[in-house]
C-alpha cells in the first residue's frame, strides 16, 4: 500500500519562499522595480495589492471574462506598459488554482514583453471564493472542458489588438502542464508550448506544429520519467521537443512553496523565455 | 542521523457504543463441531496411476469452512473428522480435471475415492496455475524475451499476480489497450488517474514491446510460454490441514454475489484468478486473539470495515467501524497484539479520515480507541509490531514510530537516507529482542535499525540483484529507470530487492526480511548486524512477510506462490505448503502457538478468505490411517 499525496505548491507559505521568488525575479528581469516588494517581505501579503506590483513592473492588470462555448470565464490579463502587437502567453495554472503566484508569473511574462492571460480555470464552476473552492472545483472539471476553456483563451488572444496572432504561446504549470501540451496537439497556430511538471498526451503527435519545451523535476518520478518516450514519440513524428530535468528538485520547484527551488526556478525561467522568444 | 522526538498524543476513545459501531455478518448457519465422521479416499489418475500431493477440499453444504489436505504418496486422504452432514467434495491437481462428488457424511466414516482425468488443453492447464508458475513458465531464449520478461515482471505484478493478468488471451491491440489503462491507474488505490494523470513511464516506453510479447505468451495464437508446474506437496507439505473461512463481501452489490460471497472465490481453479471485483478484495492482516478467534484488518473502501473479528467456532464475523471520511469506515492495514491480548492495528488513508492513527481494540470489551501520530508527524503506515516490553512499533512515511502504551507517549525516528532518489517511505517493520526497531524502504532497498537507547539509526543497503535482461539492458534503458525512479512501491527496477515486510525471532537474534522482488529471506544478526542472504529456490514466488516460531523456524507468505513457506536456520533447508486456493494475494502471516501446535494465519487479499494451516505429524497422521482401517475392517465384516 502507498498512497501518493501531491501537491503542487502550498498556498501560504511564508517569506521564506517568497524571497527566493524575488531573487530570481530580479536576477531575471531587470525590468522589474521592486522597492514596493522589498519593503513588504516580511509575509506572503505581498501580492494583496497586484496593482502596485504591476504599477512598479510597468505592466497593465486585469480582469477580463471571455467566452467559452456560451459560458464566461474568468482570466487574469498582464501586458506591457507601452501598446503595440506582442508576442502572448497563455499562463495555465496548476492544481492549486489561480492563486497569487499565478497571477505574479503572469506579471512577470508580460513585464518580460508579453501580452499574458491566465485564464481561471475553475471560474467555469463559478468564480471560487477560496483556494479550497479552486482546488476542489478543478478536481470536477473534465480535462478535455478545459482545454476547451484553453482554445478559447487562444481565440480570445487572437482578436486582441495589442498581440501578435501568430505568437501566441502556451506555459503550463503541473496540472496545467498537460492541458499545455493538449493545446499544442490541437491548435496548429500555437507558437510555442512549455510543460512545466506536466504528464504528456498519450496521443495526437502527428497533429502538433509547435515547439515545445519540457521542464521537468528530478523527484517527480511519474511525470519525468515520461520524458525519454516524449522525446522519442515527438521526434518520429518529426516533431520539435526539448526537455531538461532540473536534479533535486521536486514537482513544484517552480512556484512559491515548500518545493520551491529558486536556482531551478530562475534557470526554468531564463530557458523558457529564451524558447518564447525565439 | 535519526531524529528523536518525544510526544504525547492524545486518546480519542471514539468506539463506545457497541450497538452503534459494531456490525455482525457472517455465516449463514453454524458449521459443524469438530467431530464425527472420518472422511477418506484416494485419488488416482485415469491411467490408473495413485497421485500424491493432490489437494482435497470439503466444504459443508451452506457453510462458510473449508477444510482442505493433499493425498499421501500413496495417493490416500485423511481428513480430521467432520461433523455429519452434506458436503461438496473435490479434488484439484494441475494438469488433471477436478474431481467432484457431493457426499452425505454420517455414521463413523466415509470413503471417496476419486478419478482425474489429465488434459492436454493448455488453457485449462494454465488457468490452474500460481503466478510462480507463469513466470517461471515464461521462456528467457532470447534477448528480447530476458527483456520482455524483466519488464512484466518488474512492473505488472507488484499490486497483483501475474496469473490475474496472464491467464487471459488478448491479441496485440488488446494487450495495448490493457497497457493503456493500466498505465494511468494511481498507485494504491487502483482507480483510474484520468486523462491528464502522467502514466506509468515505463509502462508506456515499453509499451509496444511488451504488448508484442504479451501476444506471443498469451495471445490468439500457439504460445510460446514453457509450461513448468511446481511439483505436488509431498512428506510434511502433504500433512498440512488448512481450514479456510469464507468472509462475506459486505460493500458489494448483493445481487452479482455469490449469496453475499464473491462469484469466483479462488477455490475453483477451472476458474482462474478472481478479479477481485465488486468489494472482494481488501481483507488484510489476520490475527488470532487469546480465544483463538481471528481479527483482520480491512484495507479497501468499505462503509462497515475498519477492523473485524472472525469467530473461529461459529464462522460469525463481526465488524468494528471507526468513522472515517464520506461515511466510510477508516481503512486500515497492519495489525498485530501485544502481550496483554489487545489488538494493534495502523489507520490508513487520508488524515481526515484518520491516516496515521494506530488503532487499539480490547477482544474483551470490543471497544476500541484511537491515538492520532504525534504532531509533524505523517503517522503510522504499513506495518506494525509490539515489542518484548509492549511497545507499539509502526512504519511511517519517513521512518518509523514507537507508542508506549502505557504512557501514550510516541518516539519518532527517520530513516537516514530519504531525499537522494526519492521519498523512501517505509514499509515493514519488526521490534528485535533487545527493543531496537526495524523496518524496511522497499524502494530504496535499505533496512534500517535504531538503537533506542542512543537514538540512532544505521541503514544497510542491499546489493543489486542480478537482472535477467543483464547484457541486452541498453543506456536508453538505463536512463529510462533512472528518469523514472524508485518512487513507486509497485514499480520495481531491473535490480531491485523490494526488501517488504519483515519479523524477528522474539526468542533469538535475528530480524527476517522478505526480498520481494529479490526473492530472498534476509538475515541480520541484532548483535553482530551480519547480513546473510538465502534465496528462495523460485525467487519469483515472491516472499512478503515473514514470521518466527518458537523454534526459530521462519515462516513466509509467497505471495505468488499461493502458499507459505518454512525455513529452517539450521538446516538452511525450505519447506513449500501450496494452499488450495487460487490467486490469494497473500500479504501478511502471523503465527499462533499458544494452543501448543503450531497454526499459520494468512488473509486472502483478493478473495475474501482466512487460512488457518497447521501441520500433522507422521504419528498423528499415522493414528488417522489406523483408525479409518479399523472403521473399514468394522464395516467389512458387518
Amino acid at each position: 500500500m502507498k498512497a501518493i499525496f501531491r501537491r503542487e505548491g502550498c498556498l501560504d507559505e511564508c517569506g521564506c519562499a517568497r524571497r527566493g521568488m524575488l531573487k530570481f525575479a530580479l536576477a531575471t528581469l531587470g525590468v522589474f522595480a521592486f522597492t514596493g516588494y522589498l519593503s513588504r517581505l516580511s509575509a506572503w501579503t505581498a501580492a494583496a495589492n497586484p496593482a502596485q506590483d504591476a504599477q512598479s513592473a510597468n505592466v497593465d492588470v486585469t480582469t477580463v471574462q471571455y467566452d467559452s462555448g456560451g459560458l464566461n470565464l474568468d482570466a487574469y490579463l498582464a501586458k506591457p506598459k507601452g501598446g503595440g502587437r506582442n508576442p502572448a502567453v497563455i499562463v495555465i495554472h496548476d492544481n492549486q488554482g489561480l492563486n497569487d503566484p499565478m497571477r505574479d508569473v503572469t506579471r512577470q511574462f508580460a513585464a518580460a514583453g508579453f501580452v499574458a492571460m491566465a485564464p481561471d480555470l475553475a471560474s467555469r464552476l463559478g468564480p471560487p471564493k477560496t483556494p479550497g473552492q479552486a482546488m476542489q472545483a478543478i478536481t470536477q472539471i473534465s480535462p478535455t472542458l478545459t482545454v476547451q476553456d484553453l482554445r478559447a483563451a487562444f481565440a480570445y488572444l487572437q482578436k486582441d489588438p495589442d498581440v501578435d496572432p501568430t505568437k501566441i504561446s502556451t506555459v503550463g504549470f503541473g496540472w496545467g502542464g498537460w492541458r499545455s501540451f493538449m493545446l499544442a496537439t490541437s491548435v496548429p497556430e500555437l507558437y510555442r508550448a512549455v510543460v512545466y511538471s506536466g504528464a504528456t498526451p498519450t496521443q495526437g503527435f502527428e497533429n502538433v506544429h509547435a515547439p515545445v519545451l519540457g521542464n521537468y523535476a528530478q523527484f517527480d518520478f511519474r511525470v519525468t520519467g515520461n520524458a525519454i518516450w516524449t522525446e522519442k514519440t515527438m521526434h518520429d513524428a518529426g516533431k520539435n521537443f526539448t526537455y531538461y530535468v532540473y536534479p533535486s528538485v521536486y514537482h513544484a520547484f517552480y512556484s512559491a512553496g515548500p518545493q520551491y527551488n529558486a536556482d531551478a526556478a530562475k534557470l526554468a525561467w531564463t530557458r523558457t523565455l529564451e524558447f518564447l522568444k525565439k | 542521523m535519526a531524529s528523536m522526538k518525544r510526544f504525547r498524543a492524545v486518546a480519542m476513545i471514539v468506539g463506545v457504543g457497541l450497538g452503534m459501531a459494531i456490525f455482525a455478518t457472517g455465516a449463514r448457519t453454524a458449521p459443524p463441531q469438530q467431530s464425527g465422521v472420518l472422511l477418506t479416499g484416494a485419488v488416482k489418475s485415469d491411467s490408473g496411476e495413485k497421485m500424491a500431493g493432490v489437494t482435497v477440499s470439503a466444504k459443508g453444504v451452506g457453510q462458510t469452512i473449508t477444510t482442505s489436505v493433499f493425498t499421501d504418496e500413496t495417493g490416500d486422504f485423511y481428513f480430521p473428522r467432520l461433523a455429519a452432514g452434506k458436503y461438496r467434495v473435490w479434488a484439484q491437481a494441475e494438469g488433471f480435471d477436478a474431481g467432484r462428488a457431493e457426499v452425505d457424511l454420517e455414521g463413523a466414516s466415509h470413503h471417496q475415492d476419486f478419478v482425474l482425468k489429465s488434459t492436454k488443453d493448455v488453457d485449462k492447464q494454465v488457468k490452474q496455475m500460481t503466478g510462480q508458475e507463469y513466470i517461471t513458465s515464461l521462456p528467457e531464449d532470447t534477448p528480447q524475451h530476458r527483456l520482455m520478461k524483466d519488464v512484466f515482471y518488474n512492473t505488472c505484478t507488484g499490486c497483483h499476480e501475474p496469473n490475474y493478468i496472464l491467464q487471459n488471451r488478448f491479441d496485440e491491440k488488446g494487450w495495448e489497450a490493457i497497457l493503456n489503462l493500466m498505465s494511468k491507474v494511481q498507485n494504491g488505490g487502483g482507480e483510474y488517474g484520468g486523462l491528464d494523470q502522467a502514466p506509468f513511464p515505463v509502462m508506456v516506453y515499453y509499451k509496444k514491446q511488451l504488448a508484442a510479447y504479451l501476444a506471443e505468451m498469451r495471445g490468439p495464437g500457439p504460445s510460446l510460454m514453457q509450461i513448468k508446474l511446481r511439483p505436488r506437496p509431498t512428506g510434511e507439505a502433504a500433512r498440512a490441514i488448512v481450514t479456510e473461512y469464507s468472509i462475506p463481501v459486505v460493500d458489494a452489490d448483493p445481487l452479482a454475489t455469490n449469496d453475499g460471497f464473491p462469484t469466483n472465490d479462488g477455490t475453483d481453479w477451472s476458474l482462474g484468478t478472481p478479479s477481485a471485483l465488486n468489494s472482494s478484495r481488501g481483507l488484510h492482516d489476520s490475527q488470532t486473539d487469546m480465544n483463538g478467534n481471528i481479527w483482520f484488518t480491512t484495507s479497501e473502501p468499505s462503509f462497515v470495515r475498519t477492523i473485524s473479528m472472525l469467530d473461529t467456532k461459529s464462522g460469525k464475523v463481526t465488524n468494528i467501524k471507526v468513522p472515517g471520511m464520506n461515511g466510510l469506515a477508516a481503512p486500515t492495514h497492519g495489525l498485530t497484539m501485544d502481550q496483554k491480548g489487545i489488538m494493534w492495528a495502523t489507520v490508513i488513508g487520508a488524515p481526515e479520515g484518520g491516516g496515521g492513527n494506530l488503532l487499539r481494540v480490547d477482544p474483551a470489551t470490543m471497544k476500541y480507541e484511537v491515538f492520532p501520530p504525534p504532531k509533524g508527524s505523517t503517522g503510522a503506515g504499513t506495518s506494525i509490531d509490539v515489542d518484548t516490553k509492549g511497545n507499539v512499533w509502526a512504519t511511517t512515511a519517513s521512518g518509523a514510530l514507537r507508542f508506549d502504551p502505557n504512557t501514550h507517549e510516541y518516539k519518532e525516528f527517520k530513516s537516514p537516507t530519504l531525499t537522494d532518489n526519492g521519498p523512501g517511505g517505509s514499509y515493514g517493520i519488526a521490534a528485535d529482542r533487545l527493543g531496537n526497531g526495524w523496518w524496511t524502504q522497499i524502494n530504496m532497498d535499505r533496512v534500517n535499525r535504531v538503537d533506542v537507547e542512543t537514538g540512532k539509526t544505521q541503514e544497510f543497503k542491499e546489493p543489486p540483484r542480478a537482472a535477467r535482461a543483464d547484457g541486452v539492458i541498453t543506456e536508453a534503458d538505463r536512463k529510462l529507470y533512472e528518469l523514472a525512479g524508485v518512487e513507486l512501491t509497485d514499480f520495481s527496477g531491473f535490480w531491485s530487492q523490494g526488501p517488504r515486510r519483515m519479523g524477528a525471532d522474539k526468542n533469538g537474534d535475528v530480524v527476517w526480511v522478505c526480498d520481494y522482488w529479490g526473492g530472498n529471506l534476509v538475515k541480520y544478526d541484532i548483535r553482530t548486524l551480519k547480513t546473510t542472504f538465502y534465496k528462495y529456490p523460485t525467487p519469483e514466488s515472491a516472499p512478503y512477510d515473514a514470521s518466527v516460531d518458537k523454534n526459530h523456524n521462519v515462516w513466509v507468505n509467497l505471495t505468488n506462490g499461493d502458499s507459505v513457506a518454512k525455513f529452517d536456520p539450521k538446516t538452511e533447508k525450505w519447506i513449500e505448503y501450496p494452499l488450495p486456493t487460487r490467486g490469494i494475494d497473500l500479504r501478511h502471516i502471523s503465527l499462533d502457538e499458544r494452543s501448543g501446535t503450531l497454526q499459520i494465519i494468512v488473509g486472502y487479499t483478493r478473495n475474501s478468505m482466512i487460512a488457518r494451516m497447521q501441520v500433522r505429524t507422521k504419528e498423528e497422521l499415522q493414528a488417522l490411517k489406523v483408525q479409518a482401517r479399523d472403521l473399514l475392517a468394522r464395516a467389512s465384516a458387518q
